[in-house]
């Protein structure tokens, strides 16, 4: 029919090629997520509490960045007591006589990376009914280098130890390094680097600290209480890649905002622009085709529309009224119907109206909804349609512009949002660029998308431009 | 001759827009208190100014707090009567409306100015030149870049460069801010050569021109970012607006009379052009000020918009409020000038006011 | 004594769908003091044999030679720059066809027609003002106009100042496409008769192009005939009335209706062809009613008839 000869005739350009594969690959990702990811899922993914991401590193970069720069960059090590295993050993010894247990957990592991860990839980699964489990943790290098970093009483059955960033942990190795090199060090490497370097004084005391290779053990070492008592141990080793995406700094997989995102996009720019410009449209008509008074109040009503600056008005109501998504698209829309696309849209129909057929149609007693509808608008609408494909990349941009004004909608992941969480959480400092980048490349690619065809239609849809 | 028809016209604009602006800040006024925040926020002054009063008064000196607050309240009511602040909602808005036309715009939250004052006036208008420094050169430079490229672009219409404008169109449909975040990311997390923000070194330098040069400095980069943004769309809209102009009929008409091309550009392309340009201007300038906000808070450069994203950090309504007041009186300021250009260069002005 | 000599004029351009032979091999004369009528449907090159002649090339002209000599001199020698001060206004001048939109909407009347003064002669704006204001007088418009825009003009008056435009410079041909299409039937009477006067008073020659056939019979003194992109008779102007030669010329005239008589007005039938595709041999076969074989198979040369009587067509061959 008509519509296929327009896609037929889109796709003889190379732009609009371009936009519609990039525009069905982007329906694509959105139909698979919203399937494989429902809605409620990836609100509460993405809402982030700790149990849900605390085994991702935070800020990890993107697996495949390996691949780029040949640095076989840090992964997760993860080992557990209730898992088993080679390297794991777990033995309780009870205490004759008593209802003490003794306690030996040793965890070895391999590790072949060329860059320091970023982080090391341990996380505790224990059983107990009155006195917790008393432990010594012990950290044994691949060159038998012991260093014991801890003695700690369990707080609570699940209790996590988060090694890193433990004062007492940093002590003990502050004067075990001291100790090595005799003497005072400016520098203290952090605890994800001091359990991983190579212990000799030229390299501590210059700070350029080189990693260590090997098979590491990870020893506990303590006493349980009460005959049922147990301890089960799962020992993080963080990495520095994870992931397709990599994760932002509250750990949380990229991939699930980056996927979601495009769905969200998708739904809102389209949804904008479709009912704005269709609205717009249609009361373009009617304040052309009747004249008179309909004419000025809706003339003078867009002028009063288009005074009030946009933006900042939308910002207000956001701010006072805390819209979800779904509602700040309807203010939005609200805000654009009357707008500078009414002009012009006018100024056609203006033209249009006086067309003989539109004349000949009155003659034989069409009725003006008639008119309107069957005559005027098919004819007004192929000009207006490139333009609303063009529009569509900037709602795209109004939502995540409102997003680095920390304002939208606060549950549903969205680039914009991602983006904004990069720029608050020292991004542009730290040098995160992945974080900035995937959701600005996919950001990037709508707007190309939509564009090149919003182009294409009009050069097609306006034969003027076609010479030109 | 034509001086009292531009005279008549720039009147009659200047009342058709400050009609406008009425009714379009009342629309304003009844939005933001559709929740009641506005009536929150005034009564809360009162009472605050309320309870100042009675505890620099010796008299009350020695009341209880139970009888302190009767009286406050008793104080409270008086004063909403006085305001007219006890009648209906429509009402309100309207005295609302006639403090926001005065510029009296209360006094922020928790904000203030540089030099202490909790004035939402003056915490917002000592940030306006800022803006409207920025704003306002970018608009200048990207109509100037528009303008001489389109015509280049017209003359050698078809040419491979020509092709070049077409296909890199869609970079246009990315804003300004966005291309500044990519900005900062190249040229300060990666390079270290320019500042990521802020409007002057700190601590700022004493002498005045490398102060004006530190200003230069922190200008590039968002400035480059709504250059860029509006580079090729901008220059291919303008291409395209001149080749059809030229190829209207008095052009050849021109030609033909042996009129020397650079004049046929000037005379007979551009002058008759200037109008619809001038008009396209209007609304870039327009939606360049909405634009500021973003880039503002990217580019931490203080004016504007980032006084509202500060407002809206720290909750501040008034300031809020405020913001949307400047920014429509900004508008129609921008319009009204427009007007002005349009009326001294469109013929058809000049007659129909004049004779 | 000829003031304009065509010889074999190309104008061939280039569009998306092909090259439209949009002048081929015209040829023809114009003496001075004389009107040549320049008729043809629409479509069939009329404007561009005009804008050759001038020198107002599209932009995307494929094809432009031949001889146009004026006043003696060989134009398509000169360089543009040249034309431009030599020939262009000064030696001919064109009055476009749609005067409406022949003049920039937003300069003042008086100062577009000055302009083609101060063009072409040494005179200051002052001096130039007053002799527009004569020549205005001289098309019926009063001087007070000259401080008007286009725009406050009526359309016979915006023609009338577009004629005035093309003789400030006293010319010696001027070129008249279409002048009077656009306006009505009063006004256009109007318009023709100052033609005349003008002509006279100024001693004009004109190259008037129209598709209007009895509009030409006040005027002419020469008749040339054109179909697509070529000129295929050209003779006197009794002589094309009473007895056009070349088949086409022979509907052309059968076609117009007569005031009075029961005339059986007959028509053309087919449609005008294309000048990107022109048919094979002669132009105009398929719509002939003698078309013979030959006439499928080649292009007619001219074939002289009478003195100053030419046609192309293979039944005078």
């Amino acid at each position: 029919m008509y519509l296929k000869g327009i896609i037929k005739e889109v796709l003889t350009y190379k732009s609009g090629v371009l936009g519609v594969t990039i525009l069905v690959l982007l329906i694509a990702i959105s139909i698979t997520t919203i399937i494989t990811i429902p809605y409620d899922r990836a609100i509460e993914l993405w809402r982030g509490e700790e149990k849900i991401w605390i085994e991702n590193p935070r800020n990890a970069l993107p697996t495949w960045v390996k691949f780029l720069t040949g640095r076989n960059l840090p992964e997760n090590i993860i080992k557990d007591t209730r898992e088993g295993g080679i390297g794991i050993v777990k033995a309780i010894t009870p205490l004759h006589g008593t209802d003490i247990k003794k306690l030996y957990i040793e965890i070895s592991f391999d590790y072949h990376y060329d860059d320091f860990p970023s982080e090391i839980n341990i996380f505790f699964k224990s059983i107990y009914k009155e006195s917790a489990p008393i432990l010594k943790i012990y950290w044994v290098k691949p060159d038998k280098t012991s260093i014991k970093i801890l003695d700690y009483v369990l707080r609570y059955t699940n209790d996590t130890l988060y090694l890193t960033i433990n004062p007492v942990v940093s002590r003990s190795i502050r004067k075990h390094l001291e100790s090595v090199v005799n003497g005072s060090l400016e520098l203290i490497p952090p605890i994800n680097v001091a359990l991983f370097i190579i212990e000799d004084s030229d390299s501590l005391n210059s700070g350029n600290f080189k990693l260590m290779k090997g098979r590491y053990k990870l020893i506990i070492e303590g006493l349980l209480f009460g005959k049922d008592s147990d301890l089960d141990v799962r020992l993080i080793v963080y990495g520095k890649v994870w992931g397709l995406a990599g994760t932002d700094n509250l750990r949380r997989d990229l991939m699930i905002a980056l996927l979601w995102g495009t769905p969200v996009a998708l739904a809102f720019g389209l949804t904008a622009s479709i009912v704005t410009t269709t609205a717009s449209l249609i009361i373009a008509t009617i304040s052309a085709y009747y004249g008179g008074i309909i004419d000025s109040i809706i003339q003078r009503s867009t002028e009063i529309m288009m005074i009030l600056p946009f933006l900042p008005f939308l910002i207000m109501i956001d701010m006072f009224y805390e819209l979800d998504i779904w509602r700040l698209l309807l203010v939005i829309i609200a805000l654009s119907i009357l707008g500078a696309g009414i002009k012009s849209t006018r100024a056609l129909v203006l033209q249009v109206k006086e067309y003989p057929y539109i004349e000949a149609a009155k003659a034989y007693g069409a009725s003006s909804w008639r008119i309107i509808f069957l005559y005027i608008i098919p004819k007004i609408l192929p000009p207006v349609v490139p333009g609303m494909i063009s529009a569509v990349p900037v709602y795209v941009f109004l939502e995540a512009a409102l997003a680095m004004l920390g304002l939208g909608d606060p549950y549903i992941p969205t680039w914009g949002k991602v983006i904004n969480d990069a720029y608050i959480g020292g991004a542009m400092y730290k040098g995160y660029y992945y974080w900035v980048l995937e959701p600005a490349a996919l950001l990037i690619l709508t707007a190309f998308a939509f564009a090149s065809l919003g182009f294409t239609l009009d050069k097609i849809v306006n034969p003027k431009l076609r010479e030109l | 001759m034509g001086a009292k028809g531009i005279v008549k016209f720039v009147i009659k604009r200047a009342i058709e827009l400050y009609l406008a602006l009425i009714i379009g800040m009342y629309i304003t006024i009844v939005v933001a208190n559709a929740g009641g925040k506005i009536d929150e926020y005034i009564k809360g002054e009162i009472m605050l100014s309320i309870y100042n009063n009675l505890r620099a008064n010796p008299e009350y000196k020695d009341l209880s707090p139970e009888e302190l607050d009767r009286l406050a309240e008793k104080f409270y009511q008086l004063e909403l009567k006085r305001r007219g602040l006890d009648k209906p909602f429509i009402i309100r808005c309207f005295i609302y409306l006639r403090d926001a036309l005065t510029l009296d715009l209360g006094r922020a939250l928790q904000m203030t100015s540089d030099t202490g004052s909790r004035l939402v006036k003056l915490i917002i208008l000592e940030r306006l030149p800022q803006t409207v420094m920025l704003f306002t050169t970018v608009t200048i430079i990207n109509f100037f870049i528009n303008l001489f490229l389109g015509l280049y672009l017209a003359r050698h219409y078809g040419s491979k460069l020509d092709k070049l404008f077409i296909a890199l169109a869609p970079t246009s449909t990315i804003p300004g801010w966005f291309y500044g975040i990519f900005l900062i990311l190249i040229f300060y997390t990666w390079l270290h050569i320019l500042p990521p923000g802020g409007f002057v070194d700190i601590p700022p330098p004493e002498d005045p021109i490398m102060y004006g040069l530190s200003v230069l400095k922190h200008m590039i980069l968002p400035l480059s970012a709504w250059i860029i943004s509006n580079f090729f769309l901008g220059c291919y809209s303008s291409r395209t607006f001149f080749l059809i102009f030229s190829t209207e009929d008095y052009v050849e008409a021109a030609r033909a009379k042996g009129v020397p091309p650079r004049q046929i550009e000037l005379r007979y392309i551009l002058r008759p052009s200037l109008p619809p340009i001038i008009t396209n201007l209007a609304l870039t300038l327009i939606a360049s000020w909405t634009g500021a906000i973003i880039t503002e808070r990217i580019f931490n450069w203080p004016g504007l918009g980032s006084v509202l994203y500060q407002a809206i950090t720290v909750a501040d309504v008034p300031v809020v409020v405020g913001v949307v007041v400047i920014y429509a009186y900004l508008l129609v300021a921008t319009i009204l000038i427009l007007d002005i250009i349009y009326g001294l260069i469109d013929p058809r002005i000049k007659v129909m006011y004049g004779r | 004594m000829s003031i304009l000599e065509v010889e074999n004029l190309l104008l061939y351009y280039g569009t998306r769908k092909g090259i439209v032979r949009a002048v081929d091999r015209a040829s023809f004369t114009v003496d001075r003091g004389e009107t040549l009528a320049l008729v043809g449907e629409s479509g069939c090159g009329k404007s561009s044999l005009a804008k050759a002649i001038i020198r107002v090339l599209p932009r995307n002209v494929h094809t432009y030679r031949g001889k146009v000599v004026i006043d003696g001199i060989d134009t398509m020698k000169l360089s543009d720059s040249e034309h431009r001060k030599k020939i262009k206004w000064k030696k001919v001048s064109m009055v476009f066809q749609g005067a409406m939109n022949s003049l920039n909407p937003v300069l003042k009347v008086g100062y577009q027609v000055a302009e083609a003064l101060i063009l072409h002669s040494d005179v200051d704006m002052e001096e130039a003002l007053k002799r527009t204001k004569e020549v205005l007088k001289m098309v019926g418009i009063h001087e007070a106009f000259i401080d008007r825009y286009p725009f406050e003009l009526s359309g016979g008056m915006k023609q009338r100042v577009v004629i005035a435009m093309a003789l400030i410079t006293r010319p010696d041909i001027v070129i008249l496409d279409e002048p009077t299409s656009a306006l009505d039937v009063i006004t256009q009477a109007n318009i023709m008769n100052m033609l005349k006067k003008l002509k006279n008073e100024l001693n004009l020659s004109y190259l008037f192009i129209t598709h209007d056939i009895p509009l030409t019979s006040e005027l002419a003194d020469r008749v040339a005939v054109m179909y697509a992109g070529e000129i295929v008779e050209l003779s006197h102007a009794d002589d094309f009335y009473t007895n056009p030669s070349h088949p086409y010329s022979q509907k052309l005239i059968a076609s117009v209706p007569t005031l009075r008589s029961d005339k059986k007005l007959e028509f053309i039938p087919g449609e005008p062809p294309s000048l990107i595709n022109p048919p094979s041999g002669c132009r105009f076969h398929p719509r002939c009613p003698h078309a013979m074989d030959i006439c499928r198979r080649e292009e007619p040369p001219e074939i002289a008839l009478e003195k100053g009587h030419y046609v192309r067509c293979w039944l005078y061959g």
